[in-house]
């Protein structure tokens, strides 16, 4: 029912495609999502080259709750409708009325390949976007070729345009499953073959003719909505690509179906996103667990709820890691989820050793943030499993050098929320209440656990570098950008040896720390590409709306806190002097802080 | 830092026997100063670095002065080192023996020996020997020393002197935290702003203009003063410091790393193509200006022979493009002429320019359209010399210059709009003979690219019984080799018209084939037999043409040839008049050139340094060229002309040598399996070494696998097939790095121990004290600490070693986290307690405040 529901919504967007109906839920995509794909030099299952374009255009993993395979043979069986459906997403808001999109409806924000295709000043702008260098580009000339990309692949999976319009209905569209009888030669790139091209694959005529008849049929059975004929079709479908055999390139070979089903497994489960909504539970029930202090119940609540949170965030990247055969630490996604991942287990330790409540709150918060980003902007972060350059794959410094420095972001960043959440309540309860104390005793104890673990990284990085380029430091961007984030916390460690800082001064350190350490992991992206580029970003100078947001939450904290600060000056608690582990952390914890359930 | 006295101040041993106190044998001097001993040694360093490396170098920067050579700088880096060693053996012999710290002075001598045997030579003549003398003079002071302290013993220590005690007291407040705090700030801002710097300056620029400034030199001299007096002025050291200790000597051996690599370090190029040999290498860092003088050889026959080389010095600095830099060039005593770099772009585009003012006739026309909906009008250029062009995609602009003024008045009527032109034959005297029409026949079905038929034979008049046979027409003649007939290579669109003709008469045929008149193009010509001069007139004007083209009695007309059968339109093109077309495309002329001259420039693109020139202007030239000089890196030449001898300027990359020769056998790359992407580019080189590799070996050098000889370091770095397959290597060498790595090292686990060691070190500290343990022992005692931390390392070193390549890799970095971890816990657990069992019982809540490790 929510499905039809659904669905109407985006028929009344589409007044033209009235008959476009994506309710079938007759038919079963259990066997058509195992076929064998290769796409993005990757052997993939349908289903998830499906789910990927279907992001990409839509945005959504599931755009109005429809299937990502039930979407793509949408485009792909009844191109006629779907052309004239809004179903391609379309860029922020200012670019999206400078193309005139915005007079159509206010509130649409995607758009029908038709009305794309005939829009004049999208193609003069893709034309200026097209023209400029790689690094000339600004934020909206990204956007424009990204929505570009999304229409061509539009066109090219309905078999709208181009070379995948040609032929007999049935075999129009792009979809890369007819394995050439002929290997490529070396340095050449081994690509499957869409039905289009299924004369030239070098088969002979009948193997082609049982290919041809069941794709004929399976569209046949999906435009009828027939299930029972439909089922057969797609069967005889993939036995017939199968039966064309698959050619092994040495050391790029077709891996073989289970891996198919595993990959789809992972799909279906989607463990990010499950992960991310139990961590947002845990965070909750963390941030009820500090109102009501005393709860043994809500803290165990907490600590099981980031456990389940983390144990589907490990099913899915050990299940990643397997399927892509290599850690998953290659892409801007991914080292997304390795930093929340790596922030909820430190929150779970931490917060066993000092059960202060605090740690698992930061660590749930951090993870729920991080993988909220990640998984919410597909074409920024591009979170189908991808295959690294093979110079990065095959070298073990990125086994040693990302992991080590990943894990100081997060326990870094773990300091700086220690540091927020400090700067929140000292604005209710002060310096001297126990549990402050007790919070920043855990935020100096984090420090200087990442600050090792920097500088640590950015010396194996600076190993790296001179391994394979041939110089341990080069002032590249990304190097400063670390440095700098080590250079605060230092500045903050030194301060706190001084007695300089005390609590107070100690948790707002951590903060700016925090921005610093947002300044390395991603402003240097995003600002500072200089010579170099990194994880798909152009030089931009647009200030996103989330840093916007974000400034004024950290002034809003900040500003009571100063002030509150200011009133209780030389009221503070004088400085534990010895660094973290002056005594045992458990033992410390249980003795200050006092409502340890334990 | 040979002796480190390390005894607690308070160590209960024995009473004093005097009324000073000492720690280490050196006496312990008033809070807030330095021992003398340390502060002798702190000033010497920094004495000896800025005067014996730091300014020698900064003064001989842009000369090719052996000050910039490494191996006297390392020389002089060594001489400092064991003076220093010798002075503290010196001076804390005096100090334990109540004699004055200056004795420092004597185990230092070597090091004011060493500028001396620099600029006396010996370094390059004899290596050994400089390097004995420095070491012996050290050696020779301290066992005076010593020798004087037998004969002259003392009781009573001498008084420090005013000099030394406020040196003292500086270099101890140097050693400030507050004052390592506002240096960390500094850097941060410092680092910060390079950042925003390379962003928009380009990374070179941001190394020369902040990176390796005098301010960021000042800040790192700064920091490593800062560390060192931190350091120092921690004695008597106790082993609960042994964590801090490290920590901070590490930086200042990754600072001093950092020093040995900008005075030592070099990064270059070189390239290779199969079969070549080199010995050299380019480096990427420095250049150089050469001047040669063109000289004719004992053969007659011109070669180069070298006047001067100057290194150029000059980089990346955004606050200006102007050096004005001048190098006065001179050949044995007596000035020739001044180079002034007048501008230096990093990146450069070519631009050229237009002037009315060219030696010969050569019409241009500069114009601008706008089409119908167009908001903004374009500008085009147009000349005789270059091809024509499609405005608005449509309209083909072009400019002729007709050969005569029947064909100007042809052209302008558009008579021959579909015609092919003529045959126009003179004599030898330039008299017309005869005019003949090329009509080609209609081409056969099926034999498209074979030319078209003339088939005429006249007879040329005024001439003994010559003919003319015009044979075959060509729209697009092709002559290629090995093909035995020239063939129609775009019939029907008349890109290259010619005929094929012969000239029949008594001598033979004359069989040619004559190419249209083609304006910028010299006649085609051709005498065999005999003396005529035969010009294809080919002036048709295609449709939707505009051409211009100059007036016989001056001035530009424009002809509009539009399609279908509709006159053609023309008139004078003014300049800032519109052309009267009569369709919506609006033309307006905007300058006409009869004696067009263009001239090449360059314009500023950015600061990366990809296409790099330099402009030089001459003074004292006898030619002075009116074009602005331009040079560009290793690329073209400029010649100067001074009393009737010409001199070749150049701008090139400095040469290095090797050291070694390397001969490129063979070039290889590799792809991965089903991509275009390369797995590996492998060059198989003969190498030949003057004393490690006389017979020459083979080897290979590829992505993984640099070639690492004499201290360099080639690497794989790319490769170029534009002429020939040719490799790229990466040269470098540096010789900072080995010190840094060891100060990475050590920087990792002096900081484990230092945040997670430190009460057990206090507890070891406070059972060695109970014991009443020597210096020794306490050394040994934290050194072993730090071992300890280092043995929780190794698990997950191993581990990574010997897994195999690829995630697994990963693991071993946990293992390494989680012996640290367990290390920690192991120390604190179990250890301490044992050592301490009473610190080991929890504290209570107060501590004690702002208490400096």
């Amino acid at each position: 029912m929510i499905r039809t529901a659904l669905v109407l919504v985006v028929l009344v967007g589409a007044a033209c495609a009235q008959e476009l109906d994506f309710g079938k839920s007759k038919i079963d995509l259990g066997t058509i999502r195992r076929l064998p794909v290769l796409e993005g030099q990757r052997f993939k299952p349908f289903d998830s080259m499906a789910r990927e374009w279907a992001e990409r255009i839509t945005g959504k993993e599931k755009y109005h709750g429809i299937d990502p395979v039930d979407f793509f043979l949408h485009l792909r069986f009844q191109p006629e409708l779907a052309r004239k459906a809004p179903l391609i997403r379309l860029p922020p808001a200012h670019l999206a009325k400078e193309l005139g999109f915005s007079e159509i409806s206010q509130e649409a924000d995607h758009v029908s390949w038709d009305a794309l295709n005939g829009n004049q000043a999208f193609r003069t702008r893709l034309q200026e976007a097209t023209a400029k260098k790689e690094g000339a580009r600004t934020g909206d000339d990204t956007d424009i070729l990204r929505l570009a990309n999304r229409w061509r692949t539009f066109g090219a999976i309905a078999g709208l345009e181009g070379g995948f319009a040609n032929g007999a209905e049935h075999r129009r569209g792009w979809m890369p499953f007819v394995a050439p009888s002929e290997i490529p030669k070396p340095g050449q790139i081994y690509e499957w073959l869409s039905p289009v091209e299924l004369d030239h694959g070098g088969h002979p005529p009948e193997k082609i003719k049982p290919i041809d008849d069941a794709l004929a049929a399976t569209r046949e059975a999906w435009i009828k909505d027939d299930a029972a004929a439909f089922a057969t079709a797609s069967k005889s479908l993939l036995d017939a690509a199968a039966a064309l055999g698959y050619p092994a390139v040495e050391g790029f070979a077709f891996p073989g179906m289970e891996r198919m089903d595993r990959e789809i497994r992972l799909n279906l489960a989607s463990p990010f996103r499950r992960a991310m909504w139990i961590y947002f539970t845990a965070f909750l029930l963390g941030l009820l667990s500090t109102v009501f202090p005393k709860s043994r119940i809500l803290w165990y609540a907490t600590l099981l709820a980031a456990l389940g949170g983390l144990s589907y965030h490990a099913y899915g990247t050990y299940e990643r890691t397997l399927l892509s055969g290599r850690a998953m630490i290659g892409t801007f996604y991914e080292s997304m989820l390795y930093v929340s991942g790596a922030a909820a287990l430190l929150g779970i330790i931490f917060e066993l050793i000092f059960k202060n409540r605090w740690c698992n709150l930061a660590g749930s918060f951090i993870a729920v943030m991080l993988v909220w980003v990640a998984i919410t902007n597909p074409d920024y972060m591009q979170p189908a499993i991808s295959n690294l350059r093979p110079v990065l794959i095959n070298n073990d410094w990125i086994h040693i050098h990302v992991p080590t420095i990943m894990t100081s972001y997060s326990m870094l960043g773990m300091a700086a929320l220690l540091g927020e959440l400090y700067l929140v309540f000292y604005v209710f309860r002060g310096a001297r209440a126990a549990s402050q104390q007790s919070l920043a005793k855990t935020m100096f104890w984090v420090i200087p656990v990442g600050s090792i673990l920097a500088i640590a990284g950015i010396i194996l990085g600076g190993i790296w570098a001179d391994d394979s380029w041939g110089r341990f430091w080069g002032w590249d961007p990304k190097e400063v950008g670390a440095l700098i984030m080590w250079l605060v916390f230092m500045v903050v460690i030194h301060g706190r040896w001084t007695g300089w800082l005390r609590d107070f001064g100690t948790a707002a350190g951590c903060v700016v720390g925090g921005w610093s350490l947002i300044w390395s992991y991603w402003g240097t992206n995003h600002f500072w590409t200089g010579l170099h580029s990194y994880a798909g970003t152009s030089n931009s100078t647009d200030i996103p709306t989330w840093l916007i947001v974000a400034t004024i939450a950290q002034v809003a904290i900040f500003v009571p806190a100063i002030l509150r600060w200011a009133k209780d000056r030389g009221n503070e608690p004088a400085v534990v002097a010895d660094p973290p582990a002056a005594s045992p952390p458990a033992k410390s914890g249980a003795a200050k802080g006092g409502r340890a359930p334990a | 830092m040979t002796s480190m006295p390390s005894a607690a101040a308070s160590a209960p041993s024995s009473p004093p026997r005097t009324d000073f106190r000492r720690a280490g044998g050196l006496r312990l001097v008033g809070r807030g100063e330095m021992t003398p001993v340390f502060t002798l040694l702190v000033g010497l360093t920094f004495f000896d670095v800025l005067a014996f490396l730091a300014f020698p170098y900064l003064a001989t920067r842009h000369l090719d002065s052996p000050w910039q050579d490494p191996s006297r700088l390392a020389f002089l880096g060594a001489s400092i080192l064991s003076s220093l060693v010798f002075g503290l053996l010196a001076g804390v012999s005096a100090e334990r023996r109540c004699h004055d710290p200056l004795w420092f002075l004597a185990g230092h001598l070597g090091a004011f020996a060493a500028p001396v045997l620099a600029m006396g030579g010996f370094v390059e003549s004899s290596p050994v020997l400089a390097r004995t003398i420095v070491f012996g003079l050290g050696a020779l002071g301290t066992i005076l020393a010593l020798a004087w302290f037998r004969t002259h013993p003392r009781t009573e220590p001498v008084p420090t002197g005013p000099i030394l005690r406020a040196l003292g007291k500086f270099f101890h407040a140097s050693g400030n935290l507050w004052f390592g705090i506002g240096l960390l700030v500094l850097l941060t801002v410092g680092v910060f702003i390079g950042g925003w710097w390379e962003t928009y300056y380009g990374g070179k620029s941001a190394r020369y203009c902040v990176y390796t400034s005098p301010a960021f030199g000042i800040l790192f001299l700064g920091f490593a003063l800062s560390l060192v007096c931190a350091t120092l002025r921690k004695f008597p050291f106790r082993v609960d410091q042994a964590g801090w200790l490290t920590v901070h000597s590490a930086l200042v051996m990754m600072i001093i790393g950092a020093f040995m690599s900008y005075w030592g370090k070099e990064e270059g190029q070189l390239s290779l193509g199969e079969g070549e040999s080199t010995s050299q290498f380019t480096l990427d860092t420095q250049t150089r200006l050469r001047v040669d003088e063109v000289v004719s050889g004992p053969d007659g026959r011109a070669r180069l022979e070298l006047v001067q080389e100057s290194i150029a010095p000059f980089d990346v600095n955004p606050l200006t493009t102007e050096p004005n830099f001048v190098v006065p060039v001179s050949k044995g005593g007596t000035k020739l002429f001044d180079l002034r770099v007048e501008r230096y772009f990093a990146d450069a585009r070519p631009k050229s320019g237009v002037a009315n003012d060219g030696p010969r006739e050569r019409l241009g026309v500069r114009a601008e359209f706008s089409a119908p909906r167009a908001p903004v009008a374009q500008e085009f250029f147009v000349d005789e010399q270059t091809t024509g062009q499609t405005i608005a995609g449509m309209l083909d602009v072009d400019v002729r210059r007709a050969p005569t003024p029947e064909a100007y008045s042809a052209l302008l009527s558009g008579r021959d709009r579909q015609g092919h032109g003529r045959l126009v034959v003179r004599s030898k005297e330039g008299k017309v003979l005869l005019e003949q029409p090329v009509l080609p026949q209609p081409r056969p079905a099926g034999a498209e690219m074979a030319p078209a038929r003339l088939d005429v034979e006249v007879a040329i008049p005024e001439t003994e019984g010559l003919k003319l046979l015009a044979a075959v027409y060509f729209d697009n003649l092709r002559l290629q080799q090995g093909m035995t007939r020239p063939f129609d290579i775009s019939p029907g669109r008349p890109f290259g018209p010619a005929v094929g003709l012969a000239i029949k008469g008594p001598m033979g045929d004359d069989v040619r084939f004559v190419e249209a008149w083609y304006p910028g193009s010299p006649r085609q010509i051709s005498q065999r037999f005999y003396d005529l001069d035969i010009v294809y007139e080919f002036y048709t004007v295609p449709e939707r043409a505009i051409l211009f083209l100059p007036h016989p009695q001056g001035g530009v007309t424009w002809i509009f040839q539009p399609s279908g059968d509709e006159k053609p339109r023309t008139g004078p093109a003014v300049p800032g008049q519109e052309l009267a077309l009569g369709i919506p495309l609006r033309i307006r002329t905007l300058e006409t050139f009869d004696r067009l001259r263009t001239w090449n420039d360059f314009e500023f693109v950015g600061y990366n340094p990809e296409n790099q020139v330099i402009r030089v202007g001459v003074t004292g030239d006898d030619q002075p060229s009116s074009d602005p000089r331009w040079l560009r890196l290793a690329a073209g030449t400029q010649t100067v002309t001074k009393g009737g001898r010409d001199y070749v300027v150049r701008w090139q990359p400095t040469m290095v040598d090797l050291g070694f020769q390397l001969k490129l056998h063979d070039f290889h790359r590799d792809f991965y399996p089903g991509s275009d992407q390369e797995r590996t580019f492998e060059s198989y080189l003969r190498l030949v070494h003057p004393s490690k590799f006389k017979e020459g070996v083979d080897i290979k050098i590829d992505m993984n696998n640099p070639l690492r000889l004499d201290g360099l370091r080639l690497y794989q770095s790319r490769f170029s097939t534009a002429e020939g397959e040719m490799t790229v290597l990466q040269v470098n060498r540096d010789p900072g790095l080995g010190l840094l790595y060891v100060a990475s090292a050590l920087l990792v686990l002096g900081f484990v121990v230092v945040s997670f060691q430190k009460p057990f070190l206090r507890s070891l500290g406070r059972w060695l004290d109970r014991r009443g343990a020597a210096p020794g022992t306490r050394i040994a005692a934290a050194l072993g600490a730090i071992l300890l931390s280092f043995a929780g390392v190794l698990p997950g070193l191993l581990v990574i070693m010997l897994l195999p390549p690829g995630p697994a890799k990963g693991i071993g970095v946990a293992v390494i986290v989680a012996g640290l971890v367990l290390e920690s816990l192991w120390v604190h657990f179990t250890l301490r307690p044992r050592l301490d069992p009473v610190a080991a019982t929890p504290r209570p809540a107060t501590a004690g405040v702002g208490v400096t490790p």
